[in-house]
C-alpha cells in the first residue's frame, strides 16, 4: 500500500506530461500564417508565384469591405464611376445597387463607394508591396523581372484609380492634396505611425510614372510582350504596361509621350495579333445569314489586351449575381440584376448621336426597330435589312417588355452563347475588359492632335473609325481641341460601360448634363465641371484613424434634379 | 412538467395601420419632392405624385382601382372616395394582407423533467431526463430538446473515490438564423412589422382567389419580384417572403452534445487530497438548409441543398493537491496547488448543390453532380495551460485570509507574450463573533466585513491566432496567397481585470433584515480590442491591448421580512447598483483620444460616450433638419488651436444651425451606460400558497433607438415601402412649422438625422419580469398517495416593459436598441412538480 502512495503521484505527473496540449496552434483552413507560407514554399517552390497570382485575383475579389453584392472588385468600382455620368442610365429601383451613385447621394465620407474603392485599392497596394519586398535586391532572371513588373504595374493601376477619384485632374491641381502613398520602402515605417499623409497629386503621378517606367524596363527584353489568352491576359505584359503609361500621360497632358506609348502598344499588339474588333466580327454573321451581335464577355477576343478572367471555378461564377455581366447584360435571365429591374440603358441623346451606319448602333436596342427579327433597317454596309436569329429576337423582345420597353437597352455585354438558357449561370458570367486595342488608337489620335498635329490626329481617328466602326465616317478634322472633342465623342460610345467615361469627364473638365438623356425625373441632374460632387471623400475611418490626415475633400450635398422639357416616346 | 404559451413581449412602435394612411403620406413625400427637388408647380407636382404613387418611385404596387382618368389623391389632399381597395390587372388581383397575422402565432411551450437520486454509504447517484418542446413566435419555427444526465460517485476505499457525470443533449431547432439578424430579408419579424401596410402576402388570381400550389400543398406567396407585374421597392425587400420560406424551405439545426466529467480522488495521508479531473465536451452540430426550386432566391438554380457539420471538442485536464489542517482548534490552513490544461478544436465541413431530385430532400447526394456542387472544410485549434496555488487561513472562524497566484498561457498570443501572472488576496472579519459585540445580539444577528483584491486574465480577443498575420489561400488553377485576411499583432498579451471589493454583510432584528453593502472597483488593464486603423494601411483593424478602464460603484441588496408566522410569510427584496465607468489610459499611440464613427474615448472620461453631430431642430421656414456647426478656435497666427489631445477646439460663441450635415462637427453627446440599475420584488406565502412578483429597472443612460429610426424618414426612394411611425403625421408643413419631424420630401438629400443625436432616447426602463403563483398540496394528503410533495404553479415571464417610447427595449444593449429582431418572448406557463 505504502508503495502505491509513492507511485501514484508519479503516475499522475507522467500522465499529464504525456498528454500535454500543443500550445503552438496554427490554422488548418482557407488561410495561412506567415510561417506556414514559408514552410509551404520550401516544399513547393512553385508557390512563390502565389503572391504574384494574388494581384490579378484581387481585381475580382468579392466582399473585401462589405457583405454586399456590389463589393466585387474593379468591375464594380468602374460601374460606380459610369453611373455618375449622363451616358449610363438605369431605374432607381430596389435592386439597382448603383442608384446611389446615379443620384449623387453616395458621395459622403461614410458612403459605400468610397470605402469599396479605397479598401480594394489599398489592399492591392499592400499585397503588391509585399511581392516587391520578397524579391531579391538584384532582379536578373526573367521570372523575377516579370514578377517585379506585375507588382509595380498593379500598384500603379491602383494609385491611378485613386488619384482620379480623390482629387481633380492632374493639370492645374498638381499641388492639391490627394491620397497617402505606401511603397515597399516606406510601408513599414508609415504603418508604425498609423498612416501616411495625403501626398500631392504631383507626388502620386510621380510614383505612378516611376512604377510604370520600372515595369516597362523589367518587361522589355523578356518574352512577355503581349498575352493572347483570357487566362494570361490577366497579367500585365509589355503592351499593357505601355497602354497604362499612355493613359497616364494622356491625363497628365504629356501628349507626345502618350502618342508614342500608344503607338508602341499598337506595335506590340499587332505583332501578337491583338487587333480591334472588325465590323463583320461585331455583326457576327451566322451561317444562315442572320446576325448575332457580339457580346463583350470573352477575354480570348483579339481586341482585348488586359482582362479579368472568370472561370467556372470562380466564386463569382458560383455567386452569379456578384458579377459585371449579371449587372449589365440584358440577357442575364432570372437572377441577373438587369432582369430584376436594374436594366441599363444608354443616354437617349448619346444614342441618337450614333449614325445608323455605325456598327456600334448594334450595342443598344432601339425597340421601335425590333420587329419580326428585323432591326436597323438602314444599315448601308451591303445590307438593307439585318435579320437576327429568332431566339435572339425573342429574348430581346422579352427583355424589352420586361424592362418596360422603349429606352435604349444595352446588348453590348450579352454573351454570344448566352441565348441558350440551359446554363443560366453562365449567361450571367463573363470576363471583364481592363484594356482593349481600340483604346490605343483613340489615345494616339487625341495625343497627336494635342501635341501640335491636329490633321495627323484626325487622320489616325478617321482611319480607325472608317476601317473598324463606320465605313461612312467622315470627320473633317480641325483644331486640336476639335479633334480632342471628337475623340471624346467616339470614346463615349466605344467604351460605354467600360469604366472610362468618368475619368474622361474629369481630365477634359466636362460636367454632367442629363437633360435630354431620358433619366427618371429624380435623377435628371446638371452638374458643372469642377463641382466638388465629382470628388470622392476619403472614408471617415481613414480621417478618424490616420493621425497624418485631418482634412477631407469638401463636403457637398446631392444636387436637386432639374425638370427635363424633352418629349420622349416613353413615360416615367 | 410545465406548459406555457409564448407571445411577443415588447409592444411595437405605433406605425401607420392602413394602406390609405400610408399612401396619403407617400403622396406628400412625392409631391413635395417634385416641387422642392424638380421645381414642379403645385399642379404638376400633384399629377406627378399621383402618377408615381403606385409606380416604381412609389410603393410599386397598384392596390386601388380608380375610375378611368381619376387620381387617388384629390387636389385638396383627401383620398378619392371612388377609389376601391384591390386591383385586377387581368392576370392577378392585388390587395394588401396583414403580414403580422400570417407571420406570428402564440406558440405552446411544454417542458417535462424527471429526476431520481439516492445515496448509500459508498455510492451517490443521480439520474435525470428532460424534454422541451417550444413552438416559438413564428409559424413553423420550433425548438425541441431532449436531455439526460447520470452522475455517480463511488467511495472505493477510504482513501480512494471515483466519480463520473455524463450528460447527453439532443436538440432540433427549426427556425432560420436569419430571424435573429434584423437586417436580413429572411427576417419574418422585420417584414411583418416594418414593411408598409400595402403589400399582398399571397399571389391571387384575377378573381381574387389566393393561388395554391397543389403539389406542395401550400398557398403561393408573393415575393414582390418577378412573379406578377409588380415589384416591391428596395425598402420592402423585393424577392423576399420569409413566411413562404418557412413553408417551402427547410432550415434546421440539429445538435448533439455529450459532456463527460470524470474524477479520481486520493487521500494518502490525513488532510491531503489529490484530485485528477478530466472533462470532455463533445458538441456535434449539423445544419440542413434546403431551399425550394419554385420561389425565392434559389429558384434560379432549381433549388438548393446545403449540409454542414460542426464538431467541437473541448478537453480539460486538471490535477489538484489540497492540504487542510486545523491546529489547536483555532488555526485552520488550507493549501492548494494545481495544474490545468485546456484544448479546443473545431472541425467544420460543408457541402452544397443545386437542383434536388426529390423536393426538400436535404442530402447533398440529392442534387445534380455538376459544377455547382461544392464543398469545404477547415479546422482550428486553441489551447491554454495554467498552474495555480492558493492558501487559506482562518482563526476561530472569525478572521479569514486567503491568497492565490496563477500563471496562465494562451495559444492566442505570440510565445514571447504568452504567459500572464495573476494573483489575489482577500480577508474577512466576522464582527458579530467578537466578544465585545455580545451586547448587541438582540438586534444585530450577524455582521461580516470582507475585502478582496483579485486578478483575472482574459484572452478572448476573437481570432484563434491573434498574434499572427494571416493570408487567404485561394485559387482555381494556380494558388494565390498574397491577400491579407487578418492583421495580427505579436505584441498583444493578456488583458487583466483587477477586482477590488469591500463588503459588509449584515442580518438584523431577529433575521428580519438581510443586507449586503458592497463597494467594487473593476479595473481592466491592457484591454483587448480590435482597434480600427487607417484602411490605407491595407487592413482596417488590429488586435491590441488598447488601454485600461475602470468600472466602479456601489451595490446594495436588502431583504425585509415584515411578517413571518407559521402560516404566513411576506418578504420584500430589492437591489441597486450604482456604476461609474472611466477610461484610465489609452495606448500611447492614441494620444489620449480615440474616436470611432459614433463614440469617443478620452482619458479620464467615460468609457461609453456618444460622439455625434448635434441636431439643432427643424428650420421653421423650410422644414429641413438643422445641425449645429461652429468655427474652430484659432491661434494668433491663424492656425487651429489644438487641445492636449491634438484636437481642434470648438468656439461655441460662433455656434450656428446649418442645413448641411458634416461629420467634422461631432461632439460628445452623453453616456450610454445607465448609472443605476437593479431589481425589486416581493414574495408572499400562506398555507401552501406562494405568490411572487419581480421587477427589473435601470435609470439613466442614452440609447440609440434604431427601431424608431427605421420609421422616421423623408420618403426618399430608399425608404419607400417601409412603414412610418404615426409621428410622421406631425411632419413639418408650412401650416405646421414648429415641429420636431422634418418635412417629407422624396428628393431629400440632407436627411442625416440618423447620424446625429436625434434618435437618442433615455435608456431608463421598468420591466415586470415575472409573476408566479403556486400551491403546494398539504403533505398529509400527498403522503397518502405515496408522494413526497406536489406543487402546482402558474407563472408569467417577461410580462411588461415601460420605457421612454413604446416599442423601445433598452434591455437589448447599452448602445442601441432594434425592435425587428427575435425579441424576448412573453411566456405564460403552468406546471406541476411532483417529488416521490
Amino acid at each position: 500500500m505504502k508503495a502505491l502512495y509513492k507511485v501514484l503521484p508519479l503516475f499522475a505527473a507522467g500522465a499529464i506530461l504525456a498528454s500535454c496540449n500543443e500550445m503552438d496552434t496554427a490554422p488548418n483552413a482557407g488561410y495561412v500564417t506567415e510561417d506556414q507560407k514559408i514552410d509551404a514554399i520550401e516544399h513547393s517552390p512553385e508557390l512563390l508565384a502565389a503572391g504574384v497570382n494574388t494581384l490579378p485575383s484581387m481585381f475580382k475579389q468579392m466582399h473585401q469591405t462589405y457583405d454586399r453584392f456590389d463589393d466585387f472588385g474593379i468591375a464594380s468600382t468602374n460601374l460606380m464611376f459610369d453611373c455618375m455620368t449622363e451616358d449610363m442610365m438605369s431605374y432607381n429601383v430596389g435592386l439597382n445597387w448603383y442608384a446611389g451613385e446615379m443620384l449623387f447621394n453616395a458621395q459622403g465620407d461614410n458612403a459605400v463607394c468610397t470605402y469599396i474603392l479605397w479598401n480594394t485599392m489599398y489592399k492591392l497596394i499592400f499585397s503588391a508591396n509585399n511581392v516587391i519586398k520578397t524579391l531579391p535586391d538584384e532582379i536578373e532572371d526573367e521570372t523575377n523581372r516579370y514578377y517585379a513588373a506585375q507588382a509595380l504595374a498593379f500598384r500603379a493601376y491602383a494609385y491611378f484609380s485613386l488619384v482620379q477619384r480623390y482629387q481633380f485632374t492632374y493639370k492645374g491641381h498638381e499641388s492639391a492634396p490627394c491620397v497617402p502613398l505606401y511603397t515597399e520602402e516606406n510601408s513599414e515605417e508609415v504603418s508604425a505611425n498609423g498612416g501616411g499623409p495625403r501626398a500631392t497629386v504631383q507626388e502620386v503621378y510621380d510614383l505612378i510614372l516611376s512604377d510604370l517606367d520600372r515595369a516597362i524596363e523589367y518587361l522589355d527584353g523578356t518574352s512577355y510582350t503581349a498575352a493572347t489568352t483570357a487566362e494570361t491576359k490577366t497579367f500585365v505584359n509589355l503592351n499593357v504596361a505601355y497602354g497604362l503609361r499612355a493613359r497616364v500621360n494622356l491625363v497628365m497632358n504629356n501628349w507626345a509621350a502618350a502618342a508614342s506609348d500608344a503607338d508602341k502598344a499598337i506595335q506590340l499588339n499587332n505583332a501578337a495579333g491583338l487587333t480591334p474588333y472588325t465590323i463583320s466580327e461585331l455583326l457576327n454573321k451566322q451561317s444562315d445569314g442572320t446576325v448575332l451581335p457580339a457580346g463583350f464577355t470573352d477575354g480570348n477576343d483579339h481586341s482585348w489586351m488586359w482582362d479579368i478572367n472568370y472561370t467556372k471555378d470562380d466564386l463569382q461564377y458560383q455567386w452569379t449575381n456578384c458579377n459585371f455581366v449579371a449587372f449589365v447584360s440584358s440577357f442575364s435571365y432570372s437572377g441577373g440584376y438587369t432582369t430584376l429591374g436594374a436594366w441599363r440603358y444608354i443616354g437617349a441623346k448619346l444614342y441618337s448621336s450614333i449614325p445608323s451606319t455605325d456598327v456600334r448602333k448594334f450595342w443598344w436596342v432601339n425597340p421601335n426597330e425590333v420587329h419580326n427579327g428585323v432591326w436597323w433597317t438602314d444599315f448601308t454596309n451591303g445590307n438593307s435589312r439585318v435579320t437576327m436569329p429568332n431566339d435572339y429576337v425573342s429574348w430581346i423582345r422579352k427583355s424589352c417588355t420586361m424592362s418596360k420597353g422603349i429606352r435604349y437597352l444595352v446588348t453590348k455585354y450579352n454573351r454570344r452563347d448566352g441565348i441558350n438558357p440551359a446554363d443560366p449561370d453562365m449567361a450571367r458570367t463573363g470576363d471583364y475588359m481592363m484594356m482593349r486595342a481600340e483604346e490605343m488608337y483613340y489615345i494616339k489620335a487625341e495625343a497627336e492632335a494635342m501635341a501640335g498635329n491636329p490633321s495627323q490626329g484626325a487622320q489616325t481617328l478617321r482611319d480607325f473609325v472608317t476601317q473598324y466602326r463606320n465605313p461612312s465616317y467622315s470627320f473633317a478634322g480641325g483644331s486640336a481641341e476639335q479633334v480632342q472633342e471628337e475623340c471624346w465623342n467616339q470614346r463615349r460610345i466605344e467604351f460605354w460601360g467600360e469604366g472610362l467615361a468618368l475619368n474622361d469627364l474629369m481630365r477634359l473638365n466636362k460636367g454632367v448634363d442629363r437633360v435630354g438623356q431620358g433619366f427618371q425625373p429624380e435623377a435628371c441632374m446638371q452638374i458643372a465641371a469642377g463641382d466638388n460632387l465629382f470628388l470622392y471623400r476619403l472614408p471617415r475611418s481613414e480621417v478618424d484613424n490616420n493621425p497624418a490626415i485631418t482634412e477631407n475633400n469638401p463636403y457637398c450635398t446631392a444636387p436637386n434634379p432639374v425638370a427635363d422639357p424633352t418629349t420622349y416616346s416613353w413615360e416615367w | 412538467m410545465k406548459w406555457g404559451a409564448n407571445s411577443r413581449a415588447t409592444p411595437y412602435y405605433d406605425v401607420l395601420e392602413t394602406a390609405e394612411d400610408y399612401l396619403g403620406v407617400a403622396y406628400k413625400a412625392l409631391r413635395n419632392g417634385a416641387m422642392l427637388g424638380m421645381g414642379y408647380t403645385a399642379d404638376a407636382a400633384h399629377d406627378y405624385a399621383n402618377k408615381q404613387l403606385f409606380g416604381p418611385s412609389g410603393i410599386g404596387y397598384q392596390i386601388y382601382t380608380l375610375p378611368e382618368g381619376e387620381n387617388f389623391i384629390l387636389p385638396d389632399g383627401s383620398v378619392n372616395k371612388n377609389a376601391v381597395l384591390g386591383y385586377n390587372d387581368g392576370t392577378n388581383y392585388f390587395i394588401p394582407d396583414d403580414w403580422k397575422k400570417y407571420t406570428l402565432r402564440n406558440g405552446m411551450r411544454q417542458e417535462y423533467n424527471v429526476n431520481v437520486s439516492g445515496a448509500t454509504e459508498k455510492i451517490n447517484y443521480y439520474i435525470s431526463g428532460g424534454y422541451v418542446d417550444d413552438q416559438g413566435l413564428i409559424n413553423n419555427s420550433d425548438y425541441k430538446r431532449l436531455s439526460v444526465r447520470t452522475s455517480v460517485d463511488y467511495q472505493v476505499k477510504p482513501w480512494l473515490k471515483v466519480g463520473s457525470n455524463v450528460t447527453y443533449t439532443h436538440s432540433e431547432q427549426n427556425y432560420p438564423g436569419d430571424q435573429i439578424n434584423s437586417g436580413s430579408t429572411g427576417n419574418a419579424f422585420m417584414m411583418a412589422y416594418s414593411q408598409a401596410p400595402v403589400y399582398p402576402m399571397f399571389v391571387r388570381d384575377a378573381e381574387g382567389n389566393i393561388m395554391f400550389n397543389e403539389t406542395w400543398g401550400h398557398p403561393v406567396y408573393d415575393y414582390g419580384q418577378a412573379q406578377t407585374a409588380f415589384t416591391r421597392p428596395s425598402a420592402a425587400n423585393p424577392g423576399a417572403n420569409p413566411v413562404s420560406n418557412l413553408l417551402y424551405d427547410k432550415v434546421e439545426s440539429l445538435t448533439d452534445i455529450i459532456n463527460g466529467k470524470w474524477m479520481l480522488e486520493l487521500k494518502p495521508v490525513e488532510g491531503l487530497t489529490i484530485t485528477g479531473n478530466a472533462s470532455l465536451n463533445l458538441e456535434y452540430g449539423r445544419g440542413h438548409n434546403t431551399q425550394n426550386p419554385l420561389y425565392g432566391y434559389s429558384a434560379a438554380y432549381g433549388g438548393y441543398v446545403g449540409m454542414s457539420d460542426n464538431r467541437y471538442r473541448m478537453l480539460t485536464l486538471q490535477a489538484l493537491a489540497n492540504y487542510r489542517k486545523t491546529f489547536a482548534d483555532k488555526h485552520t490552513i488550507d493549501l492548494l496547488a494545481g495544474y490545468e490544461q485546456y484544448e479546443y478544436n473545431i472541425e467544420y465541413l460543408s457541402a452544397s448543390g443545386n437542383n434536388p431530385y426529390r423536393k426538400l430532400g436535404w442530402a447533398v447526394d440529392n442534387t445534380l453532380n455538376n459544377d455547382s456542387r461544392s464543398g469545404g472544410g477547415s479546422s482550428d485549434n486553441y489551447a491554454t495551460r495554467g498552474i495555480f496555488f492558493r492558501a487559506n487561513y482562518d482563526f476561530e472562524s472569525r478572521y479569514f485570509f486567503s491568497g492565490s497566484f496563477r500563471r496562465d498561457g494562451s495559444s492566442r498570443f505570440h510565445p514571447s507574450h504568452r504567459w500572464g501572472n495573476f494573483f489575489s488576496i482577500s480577508g474577512a472579519w466576522d464582527v458579530a463573533k467578537e466578544n465585545f459585540m455580545e451586547g448587541v445580539h438582540e438586534w444585530l444577528n450577524q455582521l461580516k466585513l470582507r475585502a478582496s483584491f483579485g486578478q483575472q486574465g482574459n484572452d478572448g480577443i476573437g481570432g484563434w491566432y491573434a498574434w499572427a498575420d494571416q493570408y487567404t489561400i485561394s485559387g482555381e488553377s494556380a494558388w494565390n496567397d498574397g491577400a491579407l485576411s487578418y492583421k495580427g499583432n505579436k505584441d498583444i498579451t493578456w488583458e487583466t481585470s483587477n477586482n477590488f471589493n469591500v463588503g459588509l454583510d449584515f442580518v438584523l432584528w431577529n433575521n428580519k433584515v438581510f443586507g449586503t453593502l458592497e463597494y467594487f472597483s473593476r479595473q481592466t488593464s491592457d484591454m483587448l480590442y480590435y482597434r480600427p486603423v487607417a484602411p490605407s494601411l491595407g487592413y482596417s483593424s488590429i488586435p491590441m491591448n488598447v488601454g485600461s478602464i475602470r468600472n466602479s460603484g456601489v451595490e446594495l441588496e436588502l431583504t425585509y421580512t415584515p411578517i413571518r408566522t407559521k402560516d404566513l410569510e411576506w418578504s420584500i427584496n430589492g437591489n441597486l447598483t450604482y456604476i461609474n465607468s472611466k477610461v484610465l489610459k489609452l495606448a500611447p499611440e492614441l494620444g489620449g483620444w480615440w474616436q470611432t464613427a459614433s463614440n469617443v474615448y478620452i482619458e479620464g472620461e467615460s468609457m461609453y460616450q456618444w460622439y455625434l453631430v448635434e441636431f439643432a431642430g427643424i428650420d421653421p421656414t423650410s422644414g429641413r433638419p438643422l445641425y449645429w456647426q461652429w468655427d474652430w478656435m484659432k491661434n494668433a497666427d491663424g492656425t487651429d488651436m489644438l487641445d492636449k489631445h491634438g484636437q481642434r477646439i470648438p468656439d461655441m460663441s460662433t455656434k450656428r444651425a446649418s442645413t448641411s450635415y458634416n461629420s467634422e462637427y461631432r461632439i460628445k453627446q452623453g453616456n450610454s451606460l445607465p448609472p443605476v440599475y437593479g431589481g425589486f420584488g416581493t414574495n408572499l406565502s400562506w398555507k401552501g400558497i406562494d405568490f411572487g412578483i419581480s421587477f427589473g429597472y435601470q435609470i439613466g443612460g442614452k440609447v440609440m433607438d434604431y427601431g424608431y429610426m427605421n420609421h422616421i424618414n423623408a420618403g426618399t426612394s430608399s425608404a419607400m415601402g417601409r412603414n412610418w411611425s404615426v409621428d410622421i403625421l406631425n411632419a413639418w408643413t408650412p401650416e405646421n412649422p414648429y415641429t420636431v419631424i422634418p418635412r417629407l420630401n422624396n428628393t431629400e438629400s440632407q436627411y442625416n438625422i440618423g447620424s446625429t443625436n436625434y434618435f437618442m432616447a433615455d435608456a431608463s426602463y421598468l420591466a415586470l419580469n415575472n409573476i408566479t403563483l403556486g400551491y403546494t398540496l398539504p403533505q398529509n394528503w400527498t403522503r397518502k398517495i405515496k408522494l413526497e410533495s406536489v406543487r402546482i404553479y402558474g407563472a408569467a415571464d417577461n410580462v411588461a416593459l415601460w420605457s421612454a417610447r413604446k416599442g423601445l427595449d433598452p434591455r437589448q444593449g447599452y448602445w442601441s436598441s432594434n425592435a425587428t429582431t427575435y425579441t424576448g418572448m412573453r411566456c405564460i406557463s403552468g406546471g406541476v412538480k411532483v417529488v416521490f
